[in-house]
């Protein structure tokens, strides 16, 4: 019975009882994961008294949506930065897939005459920096895009990381025989490019699209330099701006006495703050799934193949 | 060769191509400039960004475009982002016109140092000048002064730090605690004691992170500093080898291993679902209805000692003007109004009347709904004895201020700045050394004189004898040319 | 000589193009900011715009620098730093291959799936938000895990001030928050691995074990060691909030848990001197850079192949 599997899948696949400890490993894992996502979901549902009275619990003594209300009520700021969100992700993802795509390809090339030099152009950068006041100089004054959406876009769109990650992609499953027979066949390099080499590293340019994607949607650093109307908030920096502030005034409470707890006192409560990390997470949750198909797709094409 | 030059003017060229394509779409944002006569003038101001500053801003510019030819454009930066975004916007040199400093964000001292303030002194030497000097309290200019200049309008407002206990009401009636008579450290312990015995459950002296053993004495850069009650010649001491430090730190580690101390103290930050029966808080005339709000339940204060005026409790919170601007002028102009003008100072504070606020009577008011969507922190937009106080508040609010501003004990080295940019390499190890040993000595976690000596040593090896002698030596040369 | 050059041009002319836009990034936002790291040898005094300022500014030499050597701490911030990277640079590796791999071979794809999409909820959370939830777990007063100790009739223990737990709570929380992240790299890597070479294994009679060690591992290489020669390059700097956040700052825990930039932060916040940041910084990419020379030399000596360049 246990066998009834044919020789062939029964080397391919694993036997049912390592598969029992990687799913036992699996299922600890993804549970330490979980655990304080609940965590803060449970926080984002408690009612203030509750907190205040109990601190944080897993299980609130009291459950109240206040925390829901006081994000989505009153305006709609918070649809504005979804929306912000949501465009620069797209935009910068999109630009960010091309610049790294096009550069990558050309440090792949084995043949390419002046690779040793835009390998060390992108290689210094990753290092070296002109720190925070110099990139704002470039942007706001250099490039003059302060406050618009492209501060937000532009500065994150190239990253030598991704661009070296995606190169060894290319150069592990574009075989240089590969090039040169669509050559002899008279291809273009713009040809080989698009139509040869970028369909056969989809998992690669997934992977990438994907920290692209994270990047953008994490980022607050940009718009907390540059980004002063409401209108241009990404939805991050409605929280982490929360969460600085909170940490700040917890810091200097010593220094700034009264004034201190006033001040806090006017910033959005634990159960508003838990509320916009779960509201701006779950999206991007969602969009995971999209990229993973790429991720699992090359395991099951075996299964087909047979 | 030839090749790279070539590489590197093709990219001149896209280069040049970009910032052509790109700076023909944004053609000069005018942050600041003047329309008709009438100057714009760019404000930091530290706070979260309010909903409806832009309607309130509108009804400001109204008034002062009229009055003195100046429109101003408010942008509030939130409390933990805005010494960074501070920091950026002035170190590239940005024009703006005004922005909120302190102490504790947008480093007053720092920043001044860097070049990033304009000394006004020059303009307070006006007729204007002297009005505002005169309305604000003698000693936070002084307060305000780096190396005989001032750098930024001080907001007149509580200008002592006052160290409280804030007892909870609960026990003390429970228990009839004569609380006011409780100031000193061995005042408070036998009922520290009583309610250990009697109250399970309930932390008898609360304390935190930030807590500090009550001390009279000036920090001018922790942990050094002069002792309030010096006469005569001004003595720069280590705080950690003061016999009254040691001993109040002695306190508290007896304490911690009575139990009268939470345990968790060197971490915690002020964690309000924590049953307590005291706990120290820095306040002012009014900070109990302040504290009781905050934690929910009432609470009494007590002064631990007479409340003390130093080099941080002056620079608590100023208004500068930048070094960029190019409004001085008009600059301090709008500065004189807000410090002056009662109508212009509320309407700042508490936005428009019959939206965000309504008036009860001439002087007190009621705030409206609408008021969460203008919610300014009060203290860091000018001279507070010009705002209305509320309805719950007695009318007779700042006049208890400015009698609770004359009973504090001035440092004897009010006024004096150090400037450590000869001895920066020693001073860069000082927090360090100070966060590692300061929160379990201060909180009684760590045994005394152990880690006391830990401390000292530590501070030593950075150089601390060496900072001490310079700021010595500044205090010095202070000394004689303003005593 | 010139000629040669031109048909050397024309040759590459197309692979050339395609590296323009990504150059033209790299100059206007990497290598035109840079003039900021002039900043470390200057004590910048604003005095009109940046580069007036810079450029008027006095030159201090390696003034800014001495900070961070002058200290007692400096040996121990530097070790903190260095070893807590070196475990994070192997564990950063070991574990997610052997996830990723493990996630391959599971028998039920949309279980590999859910897993998956749960490792990536940490990725989210920022160390604030991370550093309560473990202030919950470890609070001396209140925390759930010296409640079950007190129930079990222990002591409770003062987590905040006991050093010894504190290296191995940091390297878990640290491989565990972007464990998801790092899995995603080499799991799409397998997928790019060619089927056939495993049918030919399997042809072969060759086991799991085998394949994995012979087809699945070395093909991972290329993506393995650059990943590795780029981390060495990062060797020097340190999650800020994870040892600063998840801390919560325990100055009692600093002998384990101050690395170069809470050290750094720290000293700057009385002095706040631009110069010294820059200075900070610069010494963390400097020695990084070196770092990398030397990696990639010893790589290329190897397997002239795999060097970054």
């Amino acid at each position: 019975m246990a066998r009834a599997i044919s020789p062939m899948q029964d080397i391919h696949s694993i036997g049912k009882n390592p598969n029992r400890i990687l799913n036992v490993i699996f299922i600890a894992l993804a549970f330490s994961c979980i655990i304080p996502f609940i965590f803060i979901l449970m926080i984002s549902i408690s009612s203030e008294d509750s907190i205040k009275e109990f601190g944080y619990q897993f299980i609130p003594q009291a459950f109240s949506l206040e925390g829901y209300k006081y994000v989505i009520s009153g305006s709609d700021q918070l649809m504005t930065s979804y929306m912000v969100t949501i465009t620069v992700t797209i935009l910068g993802t999109l630009g960010g897939l091309f610049l790294i795509s096009t550069y990558a390809y050309a440090l792949s090339r084995r043949d390419f005459a002046y690779k040793r030099f835009f390998t060390v152009i992108a290689v210094i950068p990753m290092l070296f920096g002109g720190g925070m006041v110099a990139n704002y100089m470039i942007v706001s004054r250099f490039l003059d895009i302060k406050d618009t959406i492209f501060a937000l876009i532009l500065p994150m769109m190239m990253n030598s990381t991704y661009m070296f990650v995606l190169k060894s992609f290319i150069t592990s499953s574009v075989p240089d025989a590969i090039v040169e027979s669509a050559r002899i066949d008279g291809a273009s390099e713009w040809r080989i490019f698009f139509r040869v080499v970028m369909p056969m590293v989809v998992p690669g340019l997934a992977t990438i699209a994907l920290f692209l994607v994270l990047g953008y949607w994490n980022d607050w650093m940009n718009a907390m330099l540059y980004i002063e109307t409401d209108k241009l908030m990404p939805l991050q920096y409605l929280l982490i701006r929360i969460e600085n502030s909170m940490s700040f005034l917890a810091d200097n409470a010593a220094q700034m006495g009264v004034t201190g707890i006033e001040a806090a006192a006017n910033l959005p409560k634990d159960s508003a703050k838990m509320a916009i990390v779960v509201l701006s997470t779950v999206p991007i949750l969602f969009a995971y799934p999209f990229f993973q198909k790429y991720f699992v797709k090359g395991l099951n094409l075996g299964a087909v193949k047979e | 060769m030839n090749f790279k030059k070539s590489l590197w003017s093709t990219a001149a060229i896209a280069l040049t191509a970009t910032t052509l394509l790109t700076g023909c779409g944004a053609s000069g944002t005018a942050t600041s400039g003047s329309e008709g006569g009438v100057t714009n003038l760019t404000w930091y101001v530290i706070g979260s960004p309010q909903r409806d500053t832009a309607t309130v801003q509108e009804k400001i510019n109204e008034y002062t475009s009229e009055k003195i030819g100046v429109t101003v454009d408010i942008k509030s930066v939130d409390f933990g982002d805005y010494n960074q975004k501070m920091q950026v916007v002035s170190s590239s040199g940005e024009p703006y016109d005004l922005a909120f400093t302190a102490a504790w964000a947008n480093d007053y001292l720092v920043n001044a140092r860097k070049g990033a303030f304009l000394p006004i002194d020059d303009y307070l030497t006006t007729t204007e000048g002297q009005e505002l000097y005169e309305t604000i309290d003698a000693r936070f200019w002084e307060g305000a002064k780096i190396g005989g200049e001032t750098y930024g309008v001080p907001t007149q407002k509580e200008i002592s730090a006052a160290p409280m206990w804030v007892f909870t009401k609960e026990y003390v009636e429970k228990y009839d605690i004569p609380y006011e008579d409780i100031h000193t450290l061995q005042d408070l312990e036998p009922w520290l004691q009583l309610i250990k015995d009697n109250e399970p459950g309930v932390t008898p002296l609360y304390v935190s992170r930030d807590f500090s053993t009550p001390s009279s004495f000036d920090l001018l850069l922790e942990p050094l500093g002069v002792a309030l009650n010096s006469e005569g010649e001004l003595k720069v001491e280590n705080i950690f080898e003061t016999p009254e430090k040691v001993q109040a730190l002695e306190t508290m580690r007896d304490w911690y291993q009575k139990g009268l101390i939470n345990s968790d103290g060197a971490t915690a930050g002020d964690d309000k679902s924590i049953k307590r029966f005291v706990t120290k808080g820095d306040g002012q005339p009014y900070a109990d209805v302040i504290w009781s709000k905050d934690l929910g339940y009432e609470v009494v204060t007590s002064e631990i000692m007479q409340p003390v005026i130093t080099n941080a409790s002056t620079t608590g919170s100023l208004t500068a003007i930048s070094a960029t601007s190019e409004h001085p002028e008009e600059a301090f102009k709008f500065l004189h109004l807000l410090n002056t003008d009662e109508y212009l100072r509320n309407l700042v504070n508490y936005g428009i009347e019959g939206t965000h606020y309504e008036k009860v009577n001439e002087t007190q008011i009621k705030l409206l709904p609408e008021q969460k969507n203008y919610s300014m922190p009060y203290f860091a937009l000018g001279n507070m004895f010009n705002t209305y106080t509320l309805e719950n508040e007695p009318v007779t609010k700042w006049e208890e201020f400015v009698e609770f501003n004359n009973s504090g004990i001035t440092s004897p080295a009010l006024g004096f700045k150090f400037d450590p940019t000869p001895v920066q390499t020693e001073v860069a190890a000082f927090r360090n050394v100070l966060d590692e040993f300061g929160a379990p000595l201060n909180t009684g976690t760590v045994d005394t004189t152990d880690y006391l000596k830990k401390l000292n040593d530590k501070l030593k090896s950075s150089g601390i004898d060496k900072v001490k002698e310079e700021m010595q030596r500044q205090l010095d040369e202070w000394v004689a040319e303003n005593k | 000589m010139f000629k040669k050059q031109i048909r050397t041009f024309k040759r590459n002319q197309t692979l050339f193009m395609l590296t323009i836009p990504a150059t033209i990034w790299y100059v206007i936002f990497a290598y035109l900011p840079m003039i900021g790291v002039l900043l470390a040898f200057k004590r910048y005094r604003v005095n009109g715009g940046f580069f007036t300022s810079l450029f008027t500014s006095e030159w201090v030499g390696f003034d800014n620098f001495k900070f961070l050597f002058s200290s007692s701490d400096a040996w121990l911030i530097t070790r903190n730093t260095v070893l807590y990277n070196i475990v994070f640079i192997v564990l950063g590796v070991v574990i997610p291959i052997l996830l990723a791999i493990g996630i391959n071979e599971l028998l039920n794809k949309r279980l590999a799936k859910f897993y998956q999409s749960m490792l990536f909820l940490p990725y989210f959370i920022s160390w604030v938000v991370v550093s309560y939830f473990v202030y919950a777990f470890l609070s001396p007063e209140s925390g759930w895990i010296n409640g079950i100790i007190e129930q079990m009739g222990g002591n409770p223990v003062s987590w905040y001030s006991e050093v010894k737990y504190w290296p191995f709570i940091i390297i878990f929380m640290g491989v565990w928050k972007t464990l998801g992240y790092n899995i995603v790299v080499y799991l799409a890597a397998i997928c790019g691995i060619d089927q056939t070479y495993y049918e030919a294994a399997m042809l072969d009679g060759a086991t799991k074990w085998q394949q994995i060690r012979y087809i699945t591992i070395p093909l991972l290489k290329p993506v393995i060691i650059i990943l590795f020669i780029l981390a060495v390059g990062r060797i020097f700097s340190a999650d800020f909030g994870l040892f600063y956040q998840v801390t919560r700052d325990s100055g009692a825990l600093y002998s384990v848990t101050n690395v170069i930039d809470t050290y750094v932060y720290r000293g700057l916040m009385t002095l706040g001197e631009v110069g010294m940041s820059s200075a900070a910084a610069l010494y963390q990419s400097g020695v990084g850079f070196i770092l990398i020379i030397i990696t990639n030399a010893i790589i290329k000596k190897i397997d002239r192949d795999q060097a970054l360049f």
